[in-house]
């Protein structure tokens, strides 16, 4: 098997994956200005969700999605207005800290409940490996690449052309002003987390039967996200899927051409010099890091 | 508010340094219980880098989250300079130091063109590209295996037998910090400071240099946080990169800060007492038992308190009463 | 816009909060125990990333605390314990401290990892009160010359040692190859269980004279794809892998092994993570045949083992599953082992608990390979250290979704399977 078409589809699937975990994160900080950084549990939580689901009911987690996306949107609404809008117009170290204790409490809520065991997702449709432009695939890679895909589409579209995502888009801009421009932007807001949280959730489901779980997963992609986020610009769909594919790209070729035991470092520098040079990112707004909140 | 009043409160918030000082010495003077003496220097060392914290945070408003880099590069300077060349850890110490305020220059420069949550995500990765440097360097740093300290008393060594000089050496760290931020607060830096914190253009509109403000407080604030890791490594007498770079630390400097009441001096001392307690109350009442319960309670409390009183408990707890006892009297 | 800066006021109130504290924490007196039991301290981190190995070990000890008391605990008093979690260094110092002067224990038994085992032993060693260490593996925890800290088990260097020493008794044969011949490569996490027993692995593998092809570390926390290391380690070609993973990246590789089609000969691993690791087998089903693990015995063959050891080993090993619900493995083994020899110490001290007593019956017990838990034997060193060649090592197989142990054969219950492993294309 030749190295590079593996190399590439490789990269390409895992682009995906960090796009879908992403796009969530890019809503919620671009619509909201706050840096959500529980994103990670909401994955994992999501996970459990999979995994919970088939063990108990046999229902895999593409079926299961039925499921999940009215939970995450119920789970989404309990811990927006329950956490999150009290303290939307607060400064940012509230915000900070707050979704941090969050992170906390739902991390140890997963340990409590279902202890720190390590748990795999098996479906067994989806043993079958597949070659594909001579590379090797599995169902569930190829799946969740494609939900990404269209997710990312889908996000896009709406953003640009309803109005609710419009509106989204203003409030992103710039809050006061959509609000005199007579938007209702405490709906927007919510919908954006709601939305948000849909995204992760439908995330978590399509990469349990590919990525282990257990109470700390969050922790393997929320940086990664936050990269993505950065480099693809706050608020952009297709800023997150392109972000996303730059970092996989990075992660899998440094991985192959530099070695394993400093990849990490590569994107995080990559990371600070976005952050440094042009903190819009590729599709943000420039000057976003100045307006809002 | 009226000078008088201001001058009152000063003096109250001296006293009540000064009580909470004489505390902690009485400790290893007065009692052999071990258990205390080890928390009073444990809750000294956090509130002083709290204090270290503090003045980039709460007086010039930069809100890092990666403070635990210069902490950990602190604690390694020394611990590296100690075990390769045998150099006393005092002046590690300060070699360690000195490559902090370097390093804070890529911070402050950080600080020049972002704001808020930007800023903070800066400092998560400046933090976590040390801890990665730090965990893959294994010829050098014996990566993740972290280094040890051999135990052996002396005052050459910064290592002490008995726990009265350590409580005294943290006492010292403390005070000097207390001193620093009441003298900050009421310099015409402090001034300056609270200006660009307030209103970052607005001071700049005023012919403030806040660049110049950005660099130094974080140069002070990155200072006096590596002394606090160098003496962490002496008195814990181990250091690996997972702990000494780790964003947990990180935001517990900045939650004790803010928590007791950003921009005070007593702030971050008083934040200081009631983290360190609340953690080794709940760990002590429920850290056996099931897992995660006390940080289940811990992250709950976490998020009630930055939402209820986000002025700290410096300020927060009379706003709190005052509010409630209006609503009660109002319903009455 | 609400600034969140207060004006630098104080209140009575805040500070009356802030000493209330403090003297909470100074007002918990000391407990006193009662005077039929002997009451020591448990270390183990129950939170944090290493929780469920610690969970583990701490639900091996119980089973051994509750089977001693049953049988009249350790002259005539039962053994009871306070329990204190340890996530982190800083835990393990605060807690050590916490346990000697609030709770008033006389022994301290911990912990599982290296970054928490040096600093609780120091607490504990500087306050005169015996340490004893069940699973931690850091080669510097023996060398600080303190005369009351113990440990059961070898260190990272054993493990690696022992992973060396199995390939070359073993695999030769069974291969049809000369040792020399036997191309190497080595993959682990960089933590600091896998840095070290990578090291000594591959420092024996040079003194053995076995080619070894590459050495790559990986975090296991940013690991999310293993396609690079697979494509290169498919180029080379090697026989046999050691690969030292924890056990969400130990799962993920061996998931992406068999997508990409890396075929190797024989894949070794150590310790109670990676695909040691129960979760392992639960996660991957009949995909986890075949790899070797460097670990406490899964089943021993019972003629190698004193008669009433045997009986011992069955008994625990059916309560455990009982009362937990999975199999007795791993670090669960590591804490039964360990306990039990410290209760062979305190039936020599008559339930003393001071460190000169303590010492002279550790030093004092010369129990060979076969004569307690896990098969082992005990023989401490000056250096409070359990002989390396007393501490046996298994290697063990999943078979038919069971760990087993396969090697020395003295003390296998089953031979060896899948050597060499059958390629993906030809497995079920």
């Amino acid at each position: 098997m030749a190295v590079l078409p593996q190399l590439i589809a490789s990269a390409i699937i895992l682009g995906g994956i960090y796009a879908l975990v992403s796009i969530g994160l890019t809503l919620v900080f671009g619509v909201m200005r706050i840096v959500n950084f529980a994103h990670g549990e909401f994955l994992m939580l999501a996970m459990y969700l999979a995994v919970g689901l088939f063990a108990t009911t046999g229902i895999d987690p593409y079926l299961g999605l039925l499921i999940a996306v009215p939970a995450s949107l119920a789970f989404g609404s309990v811990v927006y207005f329950g956490v999150i809008r009290p303290v939307v117009a607060r400064p940012h170290v509230v915000q900070i800290f707050t979704t941090l204790g969050l992170s906390i409490v739902l991390q140890n809520a997963a340990l409590f409940l279902w202890t720190g065991n390590f748990r795999q997702l098996r479906l067994p449709y989806a043993e079958k490996v597949l070659s594909f432009a001579g590379a090797a695939v599995t169902v569930p890679q190829i799946v969740a690449f494609t939900v990404a895909a269209g997710f990312t589409v889908a996000l896009f579209v709406w953003l640009r052309f309803t109005y609710l995502g419009k509106a989204m888009r203003a409030t992103a801009q710039d809050r006061g002003a959509a609000t005199l421009m007579g938007i209702d932007t405490g709906k927007v807001l919510l919908a954006a987390f709601l939305v948000g949280t849909l995204c992760v959730t439908v995330a978590g489901m399509l990469m349990a039967p590919l990525f282990a779980t257990y109470p700390t997963v969050g922790l393997q992609f929320v940086l990664i996200a936050f990269v993505v986020v950065v480099l693809g610009g706050l608020g952009s769909a297709i800023g997150a899927l392109l972000g996303g594919m730059i970092v996989a790209f990075i992660d899998v070729g440094g991985g192959y051409y530099v070695g394993t035991a400093w990849k990490e470092a590569l994107y995080f520098v990559v990371f600070i010099a976005v952050l440094l040079v042009r903190p819009a990112g590729l599709f943000g707004q420039r000057g976003a890091e100045h307006l809002g909140a | 508010m009226t000078m008088r009043s201001f001058g009152w409160h000063r003096a109250r918030e001296h006293l009540a340094a000064g009580a909470l000082f004489a505390a902690a010495l009485l400790v290893p003077l007065a009692t052999d219980n071990l258990f205390l003496q080890d928390a009073t220097i444990f809750i000294l060392l956090w509130a002083g880098l709290a204090g270290a914290w503090n003045i980039a945070g709460g007086f010039a408003g930069q809100l890092s989250l990666g403070h635990a880099a210069f902490f950990g590069l602190g604690a390694y300077t020394s611990t590296l300079l100690k075990i390769h060349l045998g150099l006393s850890p005092w002046l590690g110490m300060l070699c360690g130091a000195g490559l902090v305020v370097a390093a804070s220059g890529f911070i402050a420069f950080a600080a020049t063109r972002l704001r808020g949550p930007y800023f903070a995500l800066v400092t998560i990765a400046f933090a976590a590209v040390m801890q990665i440097v730090a965990a893959r360097w294994y010829s050098f740093t014996r990566g993740n295996e972290g280094l040890s300290i051999p135990f052996d008393p002396g005052w050459a060594n910064f290592m002490f037998a008995g726990k009265l000089p350590w409580t005294v050496i943290a006492l010292c760290y403390v005070v000097a910090i207390y001193a620093l931020a009441t003298w900050i607060k009421r310099s015409r830096l402090g001034y300056q400071l609270a200006g660009m914190r307030e209103d970052d253009d607005a001071a700049q509109a005023l012919g403030i240099d806040t660049r110049s403000l950005k660099v130094l407080s974080i140069a002070i604030s990155a200072f006096l946080t590596a002394l606090g890791g160098t003496f962490y490594a002496q008195y814990v007498g181990f250091v690996d990169p997972t702990y000494v770079f780790s964003i947990d630390l990180s935001v517990k400097f900045a939650l004790m800060c803010i928590i007791g009441g950003m921009g005070t001096a007593l702030g971050p001392i008083l934040g200081a007492v009631l983290i360190t307690a609340l953690e080794m109350g709940l760990r002590a009442k429920w850290g056996g038992g099931r897992s995660g319960l006390y940080l289940i309670v811990y992250g709950a409390l976490l998020i009630v308190v930055v939402r209820v009183m986000p002025e700290g408990l410096v300020a927060g707890l009379p706003q709190t009463v005052r509010r409630w006892s209006a609503r009660a009297s109002r319903a009455a | 816009m609400a600034s969140a800066f207060s004006g630098g006021r104080v209140r009575i109130p805040h500070l009356a909060a802030a000493l209330a504290a403090l003297a909470c924490c100074a007002s918990l007196a000391p407990d006193t125990s009662a005077q039929n039991q002997i009451k020591i301290g448990v270390l183990e981190p129950l939170s944090g990333p290493i929780a469920a190995e610690g969970r583990r070990q701490l639900n091996g000890m119980e089973i051994v605390r509750d089977l001693i008391n049953e049988r009249g605990g350790i002259a005539g008093k039962q053994l009871v314990w306070v329990v204190g979690d340890v996530p982190d260094a800083t835990a393990a110092t605060n807690e050590a401290s916490r346990l000697i002067t609030q709770e008033g224990v006389k022994l301290i038994v911990g912990t599982f990892s290296s970054s928490l085992c040096l600093p609780a032993s120091d607490v504990a060693a500087r306050n005169n009160i015996v340490y004893w260490e069940v699973s931690c593996v850091d080669p510097r925890f023996s060398v600080r010359g303190y005369k009351n800290v113990f440990r059961t088990e070898i260190d990272a260097n054993g493990f690696g040692w022992y992973e060396l020493e199995f390939i070359r008794d073993a695999l030769p044969k069974k291969l049809g190859k000369e040792l020399k011949d036997i191309k190497l490569a080595l993959l682990s996490e960089d933590s600091a269980y896998g840095q070290g027993t990578t090291e000594a692995a591959r420092k024996r593998a040079q003194e053995l004279g076995i080619p070894i092809l590459s050495v790559d570390f990986y975090n296991r926390t940013a690991m999310t794809d293993f396609t690079p290391i697979i494509l290169k380690l498919k180029a080379a070609q090697p026989d046999v892998i050691i690969a030292n993973a924890y056990t969400n990246d130990a799962i993920l590789f061996w998931q992406q092994a068999r997508q990409l089609d890396l075929n190797v000969k024989a894949v070794v691993s150590a310790g109670a993570i990676g695909s040691g690791s129960p979760d392992f087998g639960k996660s991957l089903g009949s995909t986890a045949e075949g790899p070797f693990s460097l670990l406490e015995p899964a089943g021993l063959n019972p003629r190698a083992l004193a008669k009433q050891v045997a009986e011992l080993e069955a008994e625990i090993a059916k309560r455990y599953q009982a009362r937990y619900n999975e199999r007795y493995a791993a670090s669960a083994q590591l804490g039964a082992a360990g306990l039990w020899m410290l209760f062979e110490v305190l039936k020599k001290t008559g339930g003393d608990l001071s460190p000169e007593k303590v010492r002279a019956a550790a030093l004092s017990l010369d129990i060979p390979v076969g004569g307690t838990l896990n098969g082992w034997g005990v023989k401490f060193q000056d250096n409070g250290q359990n002989a390396a060649d007393r501490v046996q090592h298994y290697i063990v197989q999943w078979q038919d979704g069971k760990q087993v142990t396969v090697w020395p054969e003295r003390f296998a219950v089953a031979p060896m399977r899948y050597v060499p492993l059958p390629k993906w294309s030809e497995r079920k």
